[in-house]
């Protein structure tokens, strides 16, 4: 009897698992009976990660909450987006599972999915959109062989690592006149990539890396790799490291006495960095795809919204928009343009996606958003560095005018 | 040289955090035959707890901050036993269920802290910041010294505890004979709950003292240790309270040796394989006894 | 009479594959997906069951068979881009091979030091490949597994493919009811239930030992191998620790040595996370959920489908947990 009752539970919560029949094969439209249009989110809520998908969904609810202000998309209050939220706790396998209800439910159908926040999230769901023809806009994704794995489906916001971190490399041995540098990176896809593409730079530029050092996810205790970096005497360390981590390889270098200049890649430039490392972060450098133009009206409308609804995480990042909630906001804003653009025609999978890819100097609030050949992603990066202010206050200040006298590109041979 | 004792140093100082928390694991393994996997999630709970109170009621009061941790983490070392190792034991089942019943209790605590947390790092308010000895070269940091000291004199009492105290000796024989103890009129349970407090405290000592050494504190913090505060017991004896103890410095020196000579990938390789190598030549661990069998 | 007390004794095996059979009818996409997750780790979970239900390991490392399999095929695919079928051999024969290696500590070593050894075998092979780089390509992963084929029939239907998984969960029961029903399961029995006595009647524990790690080794990593085609990615970060950890809690869920058991344990794990899905106020603590129906189901119950089997790992150990009133009674 027992067992019966049992099987019945497990037989009960799979039926209630909710979801319908199989999706019809052609759609006018991807909007529902209401006009409304449905997105799915499916970010690391939890875990270690999540902080990251906390930022990414404020930029996301502050462009909803713009779009609902002028009245949804047809201006009167009808054509809302919904977004439905997921919570992949960064798990090929829960993400895969999401990717399968996402694409295959009807009730809502959705248009696209935002988020798959790590490369170990978006390439197994990747392949399952690419089959469902339905956009991935995996915002965050930056390994360089994404855009060619998804098909023609997936979209990412991240320029992706072969130019990124070559345009570091080019930073710091050409205008920084570095030429003793160490490295530290994270053993995981995203920290090889960037050790590969930085280190090959820095060879083809003359300078040969004094060490390189990997450490695994979870590590805390990084004093015995900083003591083998000291015997080395390097000018600079490069750290490509999530901002957890920099924090403790930081402050554990002083510990060991380790002395030199310090370099981030863009994903620590944060201002969490600023505030945990407070006198220790004087003089740390940091990368900074486009700053935000604090004139540029596109800018003060996102931070003035930003404000009334998060105060809190305004007040508490120094007063300032959040790196990751900027990109939130600058996806969803291309995706309603997308949208909007296509409504007239009728806003299926496939149209959202072809216009979508023709993105061009659509205004973001980190400048001019592009999508070049292939859907990569064109952004300008510029050196930031944390220096006290007039008002004794530590802060990131980007190097804006760096690129009239220097032209990265070309230094790292990326033209 | 200057590199070799600044090496030496850092691996006592985890290994310090190591001993600390197998000590917990040990206790109640000699017990309850019981892997207590929610004692890293203690470990972590604590150093949050500790992190809470620091920024809020107590603020600024490190000494009295870190009482009150101490005890909110003995008494959650009571609730766990209570709840959730408790009825499987007085049901008579084998401790396989209270192991995952024990997994049950992690995944909820790691899941509070992180709700309730966050999983922003946040800088965590350490002693003595920025005082530096020289030992022959080798940078030694007042909160190391202080971690080293504290992890001794606590194993020194634990040793002396156990050994002349009523409640002490009550655990030892509990240790040697559950049934018995019942039969001779010990209050058992009160004296497991206490051995799951006890536990508790020493994982909340370990995990206030490694985020003070860290000077910040994550959601990620006990995971790494959980693992091997287990091997680090298992290699030096389990239920052996030295065994635990000496473990747990083995295992953070040639950690730290590895990763300060060879590369950080290679460090959990190596330690891991040195258990199985240890295992294979003794059995029991190196202080380990031969179990008795009975027939 | 003989063939009503088998039809009885396997009632609830034959209710679960009956209805696991025929679901897909009745599924969309995303229910079958957590069906095919539930019928991979039905297969893992069984193979795990052998070890700690039948040889009275408890195993905190079983991951490490799973992530050898797929990582074999998904391996082999990279190098030589050898088809589903070409790869199933080697899968088995390096799975067993690495179960056969991790069982030869076993002869020295007892109890609740196995454990240590299992947990550190995982953490070894997860290190290998995460750093073997040329072979494996460490933390990069193995990108665009193809779906499996079997001697030229591609199956690209999930459909198909969740057929071919059922078919392993079929035969795996088999196989292990068969092992614990034939000369070998009674001898396992006898060695778990007292390892002296056993010896004392002339059986040798260690070839047993031998070929319960062996044999459970190799269901893991078919389980596995299954898991990479299905993918169409593998990465090291999913073998972690957490996945032996499930696996356990499965196999207790379902009952030790309890093989239906182990399959409704697997069912109901996989299920509950996604059903938690559903309600809204549980978004951020759906694994508290989750961590708290693990307690209250040991608390309960500990096993759901309920027979209680005696306990193979822990006759001697559960003398210290049993209950008052018996206690009593012996006195």
């Amino acid at each position: 009897m027992k067992k019966l009752l049992s099987l019945l539970l497990v037989v009960l919560m799979l039926i209630t698992s909710f979801g319908c029949t199989k999706p019809e094969d052609k759609v006018e439209s991807a909007a529902d009976e209401n006009g409304d249009f449905h997105i799915a989110v499916s970010l690391p809520y939890t875990g270690t990660n999540a902080s990251y998908a906390e930022y990414i969904d404020m930029g996301i609810k502050v462009a909803l909450k713009k779009l609902e202000n002028e009245g949804w998309l047809n201006g009167d209050g009808t054509g809302k987006i919904i977004c439905d939220y997921y919570d992949d706790k960064n798990d090929a396998t829960e993400g895969a599972t999401i990717a399968t209800k996402v694409t295959t439910s009807t009730e809502p159908y959705y248009l696209l999915e935002v988020g798959s926040f790590a490369s170990g999230v978006s390439y197994p769901c990747a392949n399952i959109y690419k089959e469902a023809e339905m956009v991935q806009y995996a915002l965050t994704c930056s390994k360089s062989d994404y855009l060619a794995t998804s098909g023609d489906w997936g979209f990412s916001l991240s320029m992706t690592q072969d130019t990124a971190a070559a345009r570091v490399a080019a930073y710091d041995i050409k205008y920084l006149n570095f030429d003793k540098i160490a490295l530290i990176y994270s053993n995981d896809s995203w920290g090889l990539e960037t050790c590969k593409f930085y280190t090959e730079t820095a060879e083809k530029l003359g300078v040969q890396l004094l060490a390189s050092e990997k450490y695994d996810d979870g590590q805390q205790d990084f004093t015995s790799i900083l003591t083998k970096i000291k015997q080395t005497n390097p000018q600079l360390v490069m750290c490509f490291c999530a901002e957890n981590d920099i924090v403790l390889i930081r402050q554990q270098a002083e510990t060991v006495g380790l002395s030199c200049e310090w370099q981030v890649s863009s994903k620590s430039r944060t201002s969490n960095v600023l505030q945990n490392l407070g006198d220790l972060g004087e003089g740390l450098y940091g990368i900074y795809a486009k700053t935000k133009d604090l004139n540029d009206p596109v800018y003060i409308e996102y931070e003035k919204l930003y404000k009334e609804m998060y105060p809190q995480k305004f007040a508490d990042d120094n007063n300032t928009t959040q790196k990751y909630a900027d990109q939130g906001y600058n996806c969803m804003m291309t995706v309603i343009w997308a949208i909007k653009e296509t409504m007239k025609t009728g806003t299926t999978r496939q149209a959202f996606r072809d216009k979508l890819a023709t993105l061009t100097d659509f205004p973001g609030v980190q400048g001019k958003l592009t999508f070049a050949t292939g859907r990569k992603i064109l952004q300008i990066q510029y050196l930031s560095r944390i220096v006290r202010g007039e008002d004794g206050k530590l802060k990131w200040v980007n190097f804006e005018d760096i690129l009239d006298t220097f032209d990265v590109d070309a230094v790292a041979g990326l033209k | 040289m200057a590199k070799f004792l600044q090496i030496l140093v850092n691996g006592i100082s985890l290994g310090s955090i190591y001993a600390l928390t197998a000590i917990g694991y040990s206790l109640i393994y000699s017990i309850l035959q019981l892997i207590n996997m929610s004692n890293a999630a203690v470990f972590l709970t604590s150093a949050v707890i500790f992190y809470a109170l620091y920024s809020s009621i107590t603020a600024g009061q490190v000494a009295l901050t870190f009482i009150l941790t101490l005890l909110a983490a003995g008494a959650l070392g009571y609730v766990i036993e209570l709840v959730a190792i408790r009825p499987i034991r007085e049901k008579g089942d084998s401790n396989t269920y209270a192991l995952i019943s024990s997994i049950g209790v992690k995944t909820i605590l790691e899941q509070i802290c992180q709700g309730t947390f966050g999983s922003e790092i946040k800088s965590f308010p350490t002693l003595l910041a920025g005082k530096y000895i020289d030992i022959m070269g080798a940078r030694t940091s007042a909160i190391q010294i202080i971690i080293i000291v504290v992890t001794l004199s606590i194993l020194f009492v634990m040793n002396w505890y156990t050994q002349h105290n009523r409640v002490g000796r009550g655990l030892r024989a509990l240790s040697q004979n559950l049934n018995a103890c019942h039969l001779m009129g010990m209050p058992v349970n009160t004296l497991i709950g206490v051995s799951f407090a006890v536990g508790s405290i020493l994982a909340a000592v370990s995990g206030v003292a490694y985020c003070m050494y860290l000077s910040s504190i994550s959601i990620s913090v006990g995971a790494a240790i959980g693992n091997k505060a287990f091997a680090a017991t298992v290699l030096g004896g389990i239920g052996v309270l030295k065994g635990a103890v000496v473990g747990g410095y083995i295992l953070a020196v040639i950690e730290s040796f590895v990763a300060g000579y060879w590369s950080m990938s290679a460090m959990n390789f190596v330690s891991f394989s040195v258990i199985i190598i240890v295992l294979i030549i003794k059995p029991t661990g190196i202080f380990g006894k031969k179990e008795q069998y009975k027939v | 009479m003989k063939n009503t007390a088998l039809l009885k004794k396997h009632l609830l095996f034959i209710i679960i594959a009956v209805s696991m059979l025929v679901a897909p009818l009745f599924t969309n996409a995303y229910q079958l997906r957590i069906l095919i997750s539930a019928a991979l780790a039905m297969i893992f979970a069984m193979s795990l069951n052998l070890l700690m239900g039948i040889g009275g390991t408890v195993s905190f490392g079983h991951a490490a068979f799973y992530s050898i399999g797929a990582y074999t095929t998904a391996v082999l695919w990279y190098h030589f881009k050898t088809p589903y079928s070409t790869n199933f051999i080697p899968v088995i024969l390096i799975t067993g091979l690495a179960g056969l290696l991790l069982s030869l500590p076993m002869s020295r070593i007892t109890g609740r030091y196995v454990t240590i050894i299992t947990l550190s075998f995982a953490e070894i092979v997860n290190l290998i490949i995460k750093n073997w780089d040329p072979v494996t390509l460490g933390q990069m992963g193995i990108v665009g597994i193809p779906s499996v084929n079997l001697f030229g029939h591609v199956l690209k239907d999930k459909r198909e493919f969740f057929y071919l998984t059922m078919l392993f969960v079929i035969l795996t029961y088999i196989i292990m009811n068969w092992l614990v029903d034939s000369k070998l399961g009674r001898n396992l029995r006898a060695i778990s239930n007292d390892a002296i006595a056993a010896e004392a009647m002339g059986i040798k524990i260690f070839p047993y030992k031998v070929i319960v790690f062996t044999i459970s080794a190799i269901f893991a990593g078919i389980a596995g191998s299954l898991y990479a085609h299905l993918m169409s990615y593998v990465e090291p970060a999913t073998f972690n620790a957490n996945l032996s950890f499930e696996c356990i809690s499965m196999v207790v869920i379902g009952g030790l040595g309890n093989f239906a058991g182990t399959m409704v344990g697997a069912l109901f794990l996989k299920i509950l996370p996604e059903y938690l899905r559903q309600f809204e106020f549980l978004f951020k603590y759906r694994m508290i959920a989750y961590g708290l129906v693990l307690v209250i189901v040991m608390w309960i119950n500990h096993s759901i489908p309920g027979t209680k089997l005696k306990n193979a790992i822990s006759t001697r150990i559960s003398a210290l947990f049993r209950k008052k009133s018996a206690e009593a009674e012996e006195v």
